[in-house]
C-alpha cells in the first residue's frame, strides 16, 4: 500500500509538529538549542581569555567597568526525529488503518524536514525504514526498543496502535527517557473503537492466528469498549506521566485525522 | 486382496461419519482482528447449534477420509498376496505301538487333519526314529500325503522322538503348526506344539525271545519265550517254515505272565517263523529266525611236504574241525607258509621258519603275550624250541631272553605270524600248545569268513554281511531283498550292512541273484508290547496362535498401512495445527 502523497503534501503544507518551547539536540537550525551557538539571541556573559574572536568582546561593558568580557549568544537546532513506528501485523489489520499509518509517518517525515531535521523512521525491534516501502509484517506481540540507539535531546514519536496484551511500562520508559519531545500516536481502524454488533463471529487474531468464537452483541461490544478504553488510559497516563503527549487517532484520511484528533491533541500546529 | 478380519472393514463406517462431521461443522463469518484478547470472557459460540453446511472439499476431510479408510484396512488385516500357504507338520510316532490295528487310528487322525487345511497349504509328515526321518515333503501339498500314509508302517522300538519333533519346530512357522500323533501320554518338554494321542489301553501277547541253538548230538534247538500283557493269554504256538509249511503247533501255558517253549529242530532246518494267534499288536506275534551259518575257515597249506611232515600239521588239522583246505591263497582266510607272502584283507598268514642262520635251543623261561587271541592258553611248559638266530619283523608276541620267538606283522589290511622255528629238533610240534596255537588261529580267522554276520537280528539293528574282497567275484555287488519284495543296494566295503526296518526274512543276494545268506529280524521290544499305558488325549499347543484358521503373515501389510496412517495423521495435524493451536492458546489465556 502506497503512501497518498497529496495528502501528504497538503497536510505538511498546513500543519507543522508541535514542538512548544522545549530545547533540544540537534542540526543548526531554527530552534533554540541547549548550549552556545550563534544566533542573534544573548545567552550570557563570560571573561576574555586570549584566543576569543574580539567581536564578541563587549565593549559597552569594558568602558564601564575596564573589564574583557566576551558576550555569548542562544544555539539554534533543527531537532533530531526519530519516529518509531510499531510495524507488527496488527497496524494492517484493516486497510484503512494501514493507510492511515502510512499517511501518517509520511507526513510526520514531511513535518519534520520541512522544519529543517532529518526524521528517521525506525521500526520497533528492528532497524531504519524507509518511509515509502513500510511492510506491517513483524511477529512480535510485545513491543521493544528499536535496535539502533535513539539520538538524545531530539523529538520521539511513537506510532503504534498500542494493542498489547502485556503491560508496555518498561518499554515507554526506555523510549520516553533522553527525549526533548515525545509523541505518542495510538493509531486505530474505526472497528477496533467501535465493533459492529453483528452477532455469532470468528474473531482470528491477526499477529497470534488465535481463533475465537464469540457472539458480538450490544453487551460484548460495550465490555471490549470498557477493556480498550482502559488499555488506551494506561497508554495514555504512562505518557503523558512522563511529559509526552498522547494522541488516539482514528484510521481515516490524513487530513481528517489532522483536523479530528492531532490538531486537538497538540501534535500538529497549524503554519 | 484377502482379509484376516473382515469385520474390520466395518470399519469403513467412520468414512460417512467424518463426511457428516463436516457437512456439520460449525462455520462462521470470520474477522482479522488486531486484539482478540479483548474478547476475553465474551459469551462464546458453543450453544448456537449446527445446521448442515455446504461440504467443502478441504485437505483436512480428505485426510480425513483416508485415515479412516486406512483404519478400516488396518483392523481387517489385509494380505495382498494372498493368503499365506499355511505350513503344518506332522510327527507320527514310529513306534510299533502304533501298529494297532494296522495304525489305523493314527491314519485316521491325520487325515482329520488334512481335511482341515486348504488345497493350497503345505504340510510335513515326519516319523520318530534316532532322527526325524522325512516320510512326505518338506512343504509337501495335502494331497501328497495320502500315498505315504498308507505304505506307513510303524515297527520301531520303544525311542525319543524329540529328535524328530526338534527337527518339526524348525521346519514349521511356529511351534503351534506342530502336531504329534501318538499313542502315549504326552512326552515332557514339547508343551508347545499340539499332541494327539490316539491309543487305546488293551491286553497284548509278544514273543518276547526267540533263539536256535546247535545241539551236540545234530540238529537244533528253539527256545522260545512269551509274554502276556493284560487280559490275553495265548494258548498255542505255531512253527511255520520259509515255506509256510507248519513244522510244529503247540500249546502253551501261560504262567506269571510268561511262558517258555523248548522245541527240537531237525539238521537242516532253514529259516523258520514262530507264530502267536491274533491279538492288538500283530508285529510282536511273529518271529523270523534263520539258522546261524557254519563258518568254515579255509586254510591254503603253501609248506612244502617236508615242512608239514615236520610240523605234524596234518594231526593238528585232523584234530581240529570248522575249516577246510583250500588250494588257493586269494579264497583262504588262513595261509600256511614257510616265506612271506601277500596277505590280503582279513587273511592271516603263518610263515613258519627259522632263517638261515645258526640255531639255538631254547627251554625257557618263555615270555607269552597270552592276552593275544592267537596265544590264549599256550603254556609252553617243558618246550625245547629250536629257533633262528634272526628276528623275525613285528611285534614280539612270546620271547626266550632275547630271541623272538614268534611276532606279529601288519601288512596291507591283512596280519602275519612269524614262527622263528625250525622242527628239525625240539619238541614244541609234539606238545600241547602246537594245536591249541592252530585252534587259536582258526577261531581269529572264523571272524573274517564271508557270509552274514548274524543270521538274527531285531528291528533297528544292522544286518551286516562280510563279503570275499576278491575281485571281480559275485558278491562284489550285493542286495538285500526285504520281506515286502522290495530290494535295497548294500554299501560298505569288506562290510555291507543294512539297517532292519521290516520284520521278517531277508534275503542277501549277490550280482548274479543268487541268495548268499538269510538274515532274519524280528521285533523285541517289551515296553512296546505292553499296551497296557496307551491313552487317547489330545492336548493343543500352549500356544495356539494359529488356531483352526488359515494363518496369514500381514505384517508388512499392517506396518505399511500403520505408516500411512501415521503420515495423514501428521498431515492432518499440519493442516489443522494452526487453527488447533490458537484455539488451544486462546482457551488457555481465557
Amino acid at each position: 500500500m502506497a503512501t497518498d502523497v497529496a495528502a501528504v503534501a497538503e497536510a505538511v503544507a498546513r500543519y507543522r509538529l508541535g514542538l512548544g518551547a522545549q530545547r533540544f539536540r540537534g542540526r543548526a537550525g531554527d530552534r533554540r538549542g541547549h548550549g552556545v551557538g550563534s544566533s542573534q539571541e544573548f545567552f550570557d556573559f563570560r571573561d576574555y581569555v586570549p584566543g576569543d574572536d574580539l567581536r564578541h568582546l563587549d565593549w559597552r561593558g569594558y568602558a564601564r567597568t575596564e573589564q574583557l568580557r566576551i558576550r555569548l549568544h542562544q544555539e539554534e537546532v533543527a531537532p533530531h526525529v526519530d519516529v518509531l513506528l510499531d510495524t507488527s501485523v496488527s497496524m494492517a489489520s484493516t486497510p484503512a488503518k494501514e493507510q492511515a499509518v502510512h499517511d501518517l509517518v509520511g507526513a510526520l517525515v514531511g513535518w519534520s524536514e520541512r522544519q529543517g531535521s532529518r526524521a528517521r523512521v525506525l521500526a520497533l525491534a528492528g532497524g531504519p525504514l524507509d518511509p515509502s516501502r513500510v511492510a506491517f509484517d513483524g511477529a512480535a506481540t510485545a513491543p521493544a526498543v528499536p535496535a539502533l540507539p535513539l539520538r538524545t535531546g531530539g523529538v520521539r514519536i511513537l506510532v503504534t496502535d498500542g494493542l498489547w496484551p502485556d503491560a508496555a511500562g518498561t518499554f515507554l520508559r526506555r523510549v520516553l527517557s533522553s527525549a526533548a519531545r515525545f509523541f505518542a500516536l495510538q493509531v486505530l481502524d474505526p472497528w477496533e473503537l467501535e465493533p459492529d454488533a453483528a452477532g455469532a463471529m470468528t474473531l482470528v487474531d491477526c499477529e497470534t492466528g488465535i481463533r475465537r468464537e464469540v457472539h458480538l452483541d450490544a453487551r460484548t461490544v460495550a465490555a471490549y469498549q470498557g477493556r480498550l478504553d482502559r488499555l488506551c488510559d494506561t497508554l495514555r497516563t504512562e505518557v503523558v506521566g512522563h511529559g509526552g503527549l498522547y494522541a488516539r487517532v482514528t484510521a481515516a484520511p490524513l487530513a481528517a485525522m489532522c483536523e479530528h484528533d492531532l490538531l486537538p491533541s497538540g501534535a500538529i500546529e497549524p503554519q | 486382496m484377502t482379509f484376516t478380519a473382515p469385520f474390520g472393514l466395518l470399519a469403513l463406517l467412520a468414512v460417512p461419519a467424518v463426511v457428516a462431521l463436516h457437512l456439520y461443522r460449525r462455520r462462521l463469518q470470520e474477522r482479522r482482528v488486531a486484539a482478540v484478547f479483548l474478547f476475553v470472557g465474551e459469551r462464546l459460540v458453543t450453544d448456537a447449534g449446527r445446521t448442515r453446511t455446504r461440504l467443502l472439499r478441504t485437505p483436512s476431510l480428505w485426510l480425513e477420509c483416508l485415515m479412516a479408510a486406512l483404519l478400516a484396512l488396518w483392523l481387517a488385516g489385509p494380505s495382498f498376496g494372498g493368503i499365506a500357504a499355511r505350513h503344518v507338520v506332522f510327527v507320527l510316532d514310529d513306534s510299533a505301538s502304533m501298529s494297532v490295528a494296522d495304525a489305523e487310528p493314527a491314519r485316521a487322525a491325520v487325515r482329520e487333519r488334512l481335511d482341515d487345511l486348504r488345497s493350497q497349504d503345505r504340510v510335513t509328515v515326519l516319523r520318530t526314529g534316532p532322527r526325524g526321518e522325512i516320510l512326505v515333503g518338506p512343504r509337501a501339498l495335502p494331497s501328497e500325503v495320502e500315498p505315504a500314509l498308507a505304505d506307513w508302517r510303524p515297527a520301531r522300538p520303544r525311542h525319543d522322538p524329540l529328535p524328530a519333533l526338534d527337527l518339526a519346530r524348525e521346519l514349521a512357522t511356529s511351534a503351534a503348526d506342530v502336531v504329534y500323533f501318538t499313542d502315549e501320554p504326552t512326552p515332557f518338554g514339547i508343551g508347545e506344539i499340539h499332541v494327539v494321542a490316539m491309543g487305546e489301553a488293551q491286553g497284548n501277547a509278544a514273543i518276547l525271545s526267540a533263539q536256535r541253538f546247535r545241539r551236540a548230538a545234530g540238529g537244533e534247538e528253539l527256545r522260545v519265550r512269551v509274554a502276556a500283557y493284560g487280559r490275553t493269554a495265548p494258548s498255542a504256538i505255531t512253527i511255520r517254515n520259509a515255506q509256510g509249511a507248519e513244522l510244529v503247533r503247540g500249546a502253551i501255558q501261560i504262567t506269571d505272565g510268561a511262558a517258555d517253549l523248548t522245541v527240537p529242530l531237525p539238521e537242516g532246518t532253514g529259516p523258520i517263523v514262530v507264530e502267536l494267534p491274533d491279538d492288538a499288536l500283530a508285529i510282536d506275534n511273529e518271529a523270523w529266525l534263520a539258522p546261524e551259518p557254519l563258518r568254515t575257515v579255509r586254510v591254503c597249506d603253501l609248506l612244502s611236504a617236508e615242512s608239514r611232515r615236520r610240523l605234524e600239521l596234518d594231526r593238528v588239522f585232523a584234530a581240529l574241525d570248522g575249516h577246510v583246505l583250500e588250494p588257493d591263497a586269494l579264497t583262504a582266510q588262513l595261509v600256511l607258509a614257510e616265506r612271506a607272502g601277500h596277505p590280503l584283507a582279513g587273511q592271516t598268514e603263518v610263515v613258519i621258519t627259522a632263517g638261515d642262520g645258526e640255531r639255538d635251543g631254547w627251554r625257557g623261561p618263555f615270555v607269552v603275550d597270552r592276552g593275544h587271541p592267537w596265544l590264549v592258553g599256550l603254556q609252553l611248559a617243558g618246550v625245547v624250541w629250536l629257533a633262528g638266530s634272526a628276528a623275525p619283523p613285528g611285534r614280539i608276541l612270546a620271547a626266550a631272553g632275547n630271541r623272538a620267538l614268534m611276532t606279529e606283522e601288519f601288512v596291507a589290511a591283512g596280519r602275519r605270524l612269524w614262527v622263528n622255528l625250525d622242527a628239525a629238533a625240539g619238541n614244541l610240534v609234539r606238545s600241547p600248545d602246537w594245536p591249541l596255537l592252530f585252534a587259536n588261529l582258526l577261531d581269529s580267522c572264523r571272524s573274517e569268513v564271508p557270509g552274514p554276520v548274524q543270521a538274527n537280528v531285531v528291528l533297528g539293528e544292522e544286518m551286516r554281511f562280510r563279503r570275499t574282497l576278491v575281485a571281480e567275484s559275485a558278491d562284489a555287488e550285493l542286495e538285500l531283498e526285504l520281506p515286502d519284495g522290495t530290494r535295497e543296494l548294500g554299501r560298505g566295503d569288506r562290510i555291507v550292512g543294512w539297517i532292519a526296518a521290516q520284520p521278517g526274512l531277508h534275503r542277501v543276494l549277490d550280482r548274479d541273484g543268487l541268495e548268499r545268506a538269510a538274515i532274519a529280524a524280528r521285533f523285541h521290544d517289551p515296553s512296546e508290547s505292553d499296551l497296557r499305558g496307551l491313552v487317547t488325549r489330545t492336548v493343543a499347543a500352549a500356544d495356539d496362535q494359529a488356531g483352526d484358521g488359515p494363518l496369514r503373515d500381514t505384517t508388512i501389510e499392517r506396518r505399511l498401512l500403520g505408516l500411512l496412517l501415521l503420515l495423514c495423521a501428521l498431515a492432518d495435524w499440519w493442516v489443522l495445527a494452526p487453527a488447533l493451536g490458537s484455539t488451544m492458546l486462546g482457551r488457555r489465556r481465557q
